[in-house]
């Protein structure tokens, strides 16, 4: 069964339409927010990189292979690319995986757009 | 003149070509999906970094299909890949009921999109061979898709373990480009 074209004619509210989403012309609050978004990512990363250097989680958890980087975060084990699929191919109602590794020139990318609204702020306020 | 001939034959001849991306969470069965369309099997899969792309003939369209990797690290690459783009087919992991809200949210984020404005939307509520799986009426609703204003769109159960809906969406996409829409 489908629901094609039709339907959704039908069922959309033909007076209401999407509101345009409020210029974001408040500064100080996407200050707030990139703080807000990097400084859990980095405890968050920092905590990642603690148990990646525990002994146990030096090895997949399956395979036995060096230097896992991904993670089933419902069963808390490390394991490879190749055990990954494997994990996956059960699905997420078994094992739920995840890339334990956030890529650093992201983190640098948050951080450095982070410090520079924030000077932005101090020095230029408008 | 050549070109009107060109056209002539191809408008006569059917052979259209579609350019489509498949985009969705990661674990949906994007990359499954693909194999399943291209070669009629199941391969077993690894987190995709990167891409898959391959041309699936079907009634007469060439669609060239592109299966984006649906990792959060690089969802954001997702839009190098969006002018052109005639459709798109959204796969979301009907099993996976606690990121529904993640994909809702994904999706809604393309469909605003620019380069997009013109792509029909062709959604599979993937997964319906695990217990637990959402039927498309109860996706339908977790996805918002009565949302969608000024776009042709469609929700198909799908498995791509089965091999089940994935023809009759692919129909679906082909009537709909056919018809000028995209």
């Amino acid at each position: 069964m489908s629901f094609n074209f039709d339907d959704n004619v039908r069922w959309n509210n033909p007076i209401g339409t999407l509101k345009p989403s409020p210029a974001s012309s408040h500064r100080s609050r996407s200050v707030d927010f990139k703080l807000t978004v990097w400084i859990p990512s980095f405890t968050r990363r920092r905590k990642l990189k603690d148990l990646l250097l525990q002994r146990d989680n030096r090895l997949c958890a399956d395979c036995n292979s060096p230097d896992p980087k991904w993670a089933s975060a419902n069963i808390g084990v490390f394991i490879c690319l190749k055990c990954c699929g494997v994990h996956r191919s059960l699905g997420s109602h078994i094992s739920k995986v995840n890339h334990s590794h956030v890529p650093p020139f992201i983190g640098c990318l948050i951080l450095v757009e982070g410090i520079a609204a924030w000077i932005e702020e101090l020095f230029f306020p408008l | 003149m050549g070109l009107v001939f060109t056209k002539l034959f191809s408008s006569l001849f059917g052979n259209k070509e579609a350019r489509i991306l498949v985009l969705g969470l990661d674990n949906a069965g994007k990359t499954t999906i693909l194999y399943r369309l291209q070669m009629g099997e199941v391969v077993s899969t690894i987190p995709t970094i990167g891409f898959n792309v391959e041309t699936v003939q079907y009634n007469n369209i060439k669609f060239q299909v592109w299966d984006l990797g649906g990792q959060t690290s690089i969802r954001p690459y997702w839009r190098c890949y969006f002018p052109n783009t005639q459709a798109i087919i959204y796969v979301v992991d009907s099993s996976d009921v606690d990121r529904l809200v993640i994909a809702k949210e994904e999706f809604h984020a393309i469909l605003e999109e620019e380069e997009l404005k013109g792509a029909v939307v062709l959604i599979f509520a993937n997964k319906q061979d695990l217990p637990g799986a959402l039927d498309d009426a109860a996706v339908t609703e977790a996805l918002e898709l009565h949302k969608i204003k000024n776009r042709q769109w469609a929700i198909f159960k799908t498995s791509a373990l089965k091999g089940e809906g994935l023809f009759e969406g692919l129909d679906w996409l082909s009537n709909t480009l056919k018809s000028g829409g995209g």
